[in-house]
């Protein structure tokens, strides 16, 4: 696939991390869903989080991206500390997150959809980010005025891209990208994951799917119940093999 | 002629219809968006009469700016509302919020109502806004002001549709209302929404206030029936439909009234309405979608935006 | 002095209508805004019977009384199902028919209502009719000490540890094999009869009844009230009434205000008290289980967490046999060609699996093979399109949720769902039902205290059927290690606490075949290892136990045989040994590229 256009940062020259996760831990009323999890992600690297459902992984992007109060430990984005900032603040540093479910609005046409994506900008932004949109997914225009409730999975989730990109985000997180998709349409949306991050874009990718997660990702974590049990990179990780992959879930 | 008396009272359910779909669509668009039960809309409802009433007849403003003004009012108590007593108290109340907010609306309502009775007295006062005509086409006969309510409904509930159609501001509300959780994940924040759709929903509650104001007379408890067909009408419409649907809704009811005198006394015309309405909570399942945006709402105005 | 006894009358018919409105709302959790229209019925029924029929106070009271009860069963039929909001709607509804038609029936008076003839006589009691109020007032403390009394009890009783179970979590309730909907039936009728009593007291009292009088905004009057005195105090419905009636004398006689402001002033103060309570004080001015007259307080809900201690030992002394005791690796349950689709999606498709006792069986799979509708459908949550679910040798497809509990199939919820406010032994004699065979034993065919014929009838049956549910329960608690905590209010325990609790709670149905949704997710590590002994115990024990897990590592630590899932169906089962040397199965389950 060709190389992405959506462009953004610029690595930093020093090598310091974007992001920081350092100790933190999580959870819902009484219940206890991120144990003392840490987690480093570079500018221009994507990194996979790995674990059986449940282990933690959407509180852990939740947790990154202000939805989700952090009990302890710290967080840093760019260098800046982040203490319980919200989705709206996240979004203005550069953050952009696609949910595992519900990621579009589904009695909002494709086009409301983008619209909605873009606002708050400015009216040149604005018009540069549908552009980029179009550029980036020409499908997009064509179904402009479909709702995009009636779309299949993978078109719908061509659109959360896209709806993610328009801001011209510097992390991206993906929560389950895969989920529900057919073998062909998950790696058509694998493979523009990829393109993007070819292009420079830091991502950090929730799977269940080792072999979607392997074919993006440069390092692994492994979450279970709660707590990184394994970090490595995507070679070693694939090294182990299926048998291995069992032990660890 | 039975026909010119079927037509007779077909007119006087479009008119009482169309009030109806107006109270339907501000309740709708507030519950559908926010998840707020507001019984507080009756106090809207109520202000908006009086604050016009007086204008006019006190300080001899001319009708339509009076109207603005009640209006103006009715927005800013609506704001007021939102931001000031349901706020706070739905993140305080987390998962109870859906009846404390509804226990707080109804004292606010009590309150606001006395507090009126109060200040200006139970006596009823008039409110003019169009001169009185009466007017005829065929068999049947209307008042101009049935013709103005009908006008002003409509053209209101067609502004609205268009903007949650065509605008970024309406796009940005029907988000919140389909998927509220997204809408956060966008950066938008909930809370601006709120009160952008509690100020609109005001304007149309203060609309139907002063329409009814002007058809009947402006008492302190003038807000109580009207509160309930708004209720009725927004269930029955679906709080998440485009405004016109839920209009449609309130002429069914209007009609249905309206209709069922042709064979019962006026006093009986109401108890069709709430047969029609239990029979509709009996038989219709639940309206899940917008249950479940209705909890999410709650759930999601109870964390800080 | 005349005046003050009026007022006090006035509270006492009120504080009726707050104490019956305070068993519905505040223990059972039904929102209802339509209490003066039942006062209606009674008031009306009352009015018409004296008048034209010229019947004696006493039929008349049973009759209004009875009227009105049956009204609020029938009212509650279609409520049975309704989501709080929609509830409400019902209630608004049912009140606006009712005013309705007393307002318009020319029979009853119209929008006048009708006027007594004559004063109440309560003979053959008391002698002599009833003309001024403070003849009133032994007779009116006397119903409303009676009210008190049946209310109190009631939901004090086991039935009302089943009225707390459904305003809490109704899902919960039900699966533990309550019987929720003919509870709601009674406790609607039972409050429902109550404010029609209420409601012919205050006819014969005003000697009128009109429309206004049990209108809408009166319904609103006695809902503030109750919430004012706090939900679930019935003493403090007694207060949140007097406090209100005695606001307008108070701001006569002490601010010297003419009656006419200190009605209107009188209620702009209760509104605005309303909202300023509700977010300070939510409880109302008496919290639930505290008590003005023996100080005894049941304990409160929302207390500092209790300090996490190291995970409980479980003790094997005291385990509860299993119901009936069989062989181990008997089959079970017998499941055969299972199916449910949901809009042209399978979610589930011709399942044919069989779980035995003693064994722990894990259904494992990718996300979205449909474990958790598995369960769903066993429990009677959602009805099969196809397919058998025999337990015991009896097919219980198809069945409520709480018949199927009640014959011995429960589960457990992955977000434990304890009830919060409950402490952790309520919690586990929630679970508990001691069987009664006799078909008038209703509402829920159990003996003792959820029963009322039992509660009421016979006392000591109750009584003794509480102590034995709660011994149970308590040995339940030791054996989970949490005996120290029974009386803890199950909100203020750990997450992993409220997991062993929850265990407990099952334990106490007797239940044979125990479905575990993700017992060991969310709790610390040092506590999984608790959890997964007490899973092998109730095991060993003779329990047919089936889970479903998500973390590979506890399903081989626990589970005898495996059942894998794939899209609905059923493609491989055996060991975890044997299912995770499978590369095919390995395939499905990390994805393909």
């Amino acid at each position: 696939m060709a190389q992405s256009d959506v462009l953004l940062d610029r690595p930093s020259a020093s090598g310091a991390p974007l992001l920081t996760v350092e100790g933190i831990d999580a959870g819902y009323g009484k219940k206890r869903v991120l144990d003392n999890v840490s987690l480093t992600l570079g500018h221009g690297e994507a990194v996979a989080v790995l674990g059986h459902n449940g282990a933690g992984k959407t509180t852990l992007l939740q947790a990154v991206f202000g939805l989700q109060p952090v009990w302890g430990g710290a967080l840093s984005f760019d260098g800046a500390t982040l203490m319980g900032h919200s989705a709206r603040a996240a979004v203005g540093l550069g953050m952009a997150m696609i949910p595992s479910e519900r990621f579009v609005f589904p009695d909002l046409t494709v086009f409301d959809n983008l619209r909605v994506s873009a606002a708050g900008l400015s009216e040149a932004a604005r018009s540069a980010a549908l552009d980029l949109a179009h550029a980036e997914f020409p499908i997009l225009r064509e179904r402009a005025d479909q709702l995009a409730g009636a779309m299949s999975g993978g078109e719908q989730r061509m659109v959360s891209l896209a709806m993610a990109l328009m801001r011209k985000p510097r992390l991206l997180l993906l929560d389950e990208p895969s989920l529900g998709l057919s073998p062909a349409i998950a790696e058509q949306v694998m493979a523009r994951v990829r393109s993007l991050v070819k292009g420079g874009m830091s991502v950090i990718l929730v799977e269940q799917n080792i072999p979607a997660a392997l074919s993006v990702a440069s390092r692994v974590y492994v979450l279970r119940a709660g707590r990184i049990i394994l970090e490595e990179r995507a070679e070693q990780l694939a090294a182990r093999g299926r048998e291995g992959w069992w032990e660890l879930f | 002629m039975w026909l010119q008396q079927v037509a007779q009272l077909a007119v006087a359910g479009v008119v009482n219809g169309s009030f109806y779909a107006l109270l339907g669509v501000g309740f709708g668009i507030i519950l559908g968006v926010t998840g707020r039960f507001h019984y507080a809309f009756a106090l809207v409802f109520t202000l908006a009469a009086f604050v016009t009433s007086t204008l006019e007849s006190a300080a001899g403003w001319p009708a339509a700016l009076a109207a603005a003004a009640g209006l103006v009012v009715a927005a800013l108590l609506g704001v007021a509302i939102e931001r000031f007593i349901y706020r706070p108290l739905a993140l305080f109340s987390g998962p109870l919020s859906l009846l404390t907010v509804f226990i707080s609306s109804l004292g606010v309502t009590i309150a606001g109502v006395n507090l009126i009775t109060l200040i200006w007295s139970a006596e009823s006062r008039t409110l003019t806004l169009v001169p009185l005509i009466s007017l005829q086409a065929g068999d049947v006969t209307f008042t101009s002001l049935d013709l103005f309510l009908v006008a002003t409904t409509w053209a209101l509930i067609a502004a609205l549709a268009l903007l949650l159609r065509a605008t970024d501001l309406g796009r940005a509300i029907r988000a919140a209302r389909g998927n509220p959780a997204l809408a956060r994940i966008m950066g938008t924040d909930p809370g601006r929404i709120y009160l952008v759709v509690f100020a609109i929903g005001s304007v149309l509650c203060g609309t139907a206030g002063i329409l009814n104001g002007a058809r009947f007379a402006v008492l302190p408890d003038m807000g109580d029936r009207p509160v309930v067909f708004a209720f009725v009408v927004a269930f029955l419409g679906g709080t998440h439909r485009s405004p016109f649907v839920i209009g449609i809704a309130g002429l069914f009811i209007g009609l249905v009234e309206s209709l069922s005198g042709y064979w019962v006394t006026p006093q009986w015309t109401s108890l069709v309405v709430f047969t029609v309405l239990f029979a509709y909570l009996i038989l219709h399942p639940l309206d899940l979608r917008a249950l479940r945006t209705l909890v999410a709402a709650a759930r999601l105005s109870t964390r800080r935006a | 002095m005349d005046y003050w006894f009026d007022i006090l009358n006035l509270v006492l018919i009120f504080s009726i209508f707050t104490i019956s409105l305070n068993l519905l709302v505040g223990y059972a959790g039904q929102v209802s805004v339509a209490h003066a229209a039942f006062g209606a019925i009674g008031g009306y029924i009352a009015a018409y019977l004296s008048a034209k029929a010229d019947c004696g106070f006493w039929t008349v009271l049973a009759t209004g009384t009875a009227g009105a009860g049956i009204v609020g069963v029938v009212m509650s039929l279609p409520a049975l199902r309704l989501a709080p909001e929609y509830l409400v709607l019902l209630t608004i509804a049912v009140s606006s028919i009712v005013l309705t038609i007393v307002g318009a029936v020319p029979a009853l008076g119209g929008a006048y209502g009708m006027v007594a003839d004559r004063a109440a006589d309560l003979s053959p009691l008391s002698g002599g009719e009833l003309l001024f109020p403070h003849q009133w007032v032994l007779p009116l403390i006397g119903f409303t000490v009676f009210t008190y009394l049946v209310c109190h009890r009631m939901g004090e009783s086991a039935f009302g540890r089943v009225l707390r179970g459904i305003r809490d979590d109704e899902v919960a309730t039900r699966a533990l094999g309550c019987n929720i909907f003919a509870t709601k039936v009674v406790v609607f009728g039972l409050t429902s009869a109550f404010a029609g009593l209420a409601g012919v007291l205050l006819y014969f009292y005003n000697q009128i009844a009109s429309p206004s009088v049990y209108g809408l905004n009166v319904s609103l009057k006695i809902f503030a009230m109750t919430i004012f005195g706090g939900l679930g105090n019935f003493a403090g419905s007694i207060l949140g009434a007097a406090v209100l009636q005695l606001l307008q004398p108070m701001l006569e006689k002490i601010v010297r205000l003419d009656p006419g402001h200190a009605f209107l002033i009188q209620l702009v103060i209760y509104g605005l008290g309303l909202v300023v309570l509700v977010r300070v004080r939510p409880q109302g001015l008496l919290p639930e289980g505290a008590s003005l007259w023996h100080w005894r307080r049941r304990p409160q809900a929302t207390p500092a967490t209790v300090v996490e201690t190291d995970a409980p030992a479980i003790s094997p002394a005291g385990a509860s046999p299993s119901r009936g005791a069989g062989q181990m690796d008997e089959t079970i349950l017998k499941v055969r060609g299972l199916s449910k689709s949901f809009g042209g999606i399978h979610a589930v498709r011709g399942l044919d699996f069989d779980l035995s006792r003693g064994r722990i069986t894990a259904l494992v799979g990718p996300n979205g093979a449909g474990k958790t509708t598995v369960f769903n459908l066993l429990t009677g949550a959602l009805t099969p399109d196809a397919g058998s679910i025999e337990l015991l040798g009896e097919n219980v497809r198809g069945l409520p949720p709480d018949r199927i509990a009640r014959k011995g199939m429960v589960r457990s919820f992955q977000d434990v769902r304890l009830f919060s406010r409950m402490t952790a032994a309520e919690n586990v004699m929630l679970g508990i039902h001691e069987a009664a065979a006799e078909f008038w034993r209703w509402p829920s065919g159990t003996r003792g205290g959820e029963n009322l014929v039992d509660l009421f009838l016979r006392p000591g049956e109750a009584r003794r059927v509480e102590e034995r549910a709660r011994t149970h329960a308590l040995e339940l608690l030791h054996l989970v290690g949490l005996a120290s905590f029974a009386e803890t209010p199950a909100g203020a325990l750990s997450f992993g606490q409220q997991k062993l609790v929850s265990f407990a709670r099952l334990l106490g149905t007797d239940a044979d075949v125990l479905l575990l949704d993700e017992p060991a997710s969310g709790i610390d590590s040092r506590w999984v290892d608790g959890i997964l002994d007490l899973v092998a115990f109730m095991r060993d024990a003779g329990k047919t136990i089936c889970i479903v897990e998500h973390s590979l590592h506890v399903v081989e630590r626990l589970a005898d045989t495996a059942i894998f899932m794939e899209l609905g169906r059923i493609t491989a089962q055996g060991t975890i040994a044997e299912l995770t040397r499978d590369p095919r199965l390995a395939e499905v389950y990390f994805g393909t590229v």
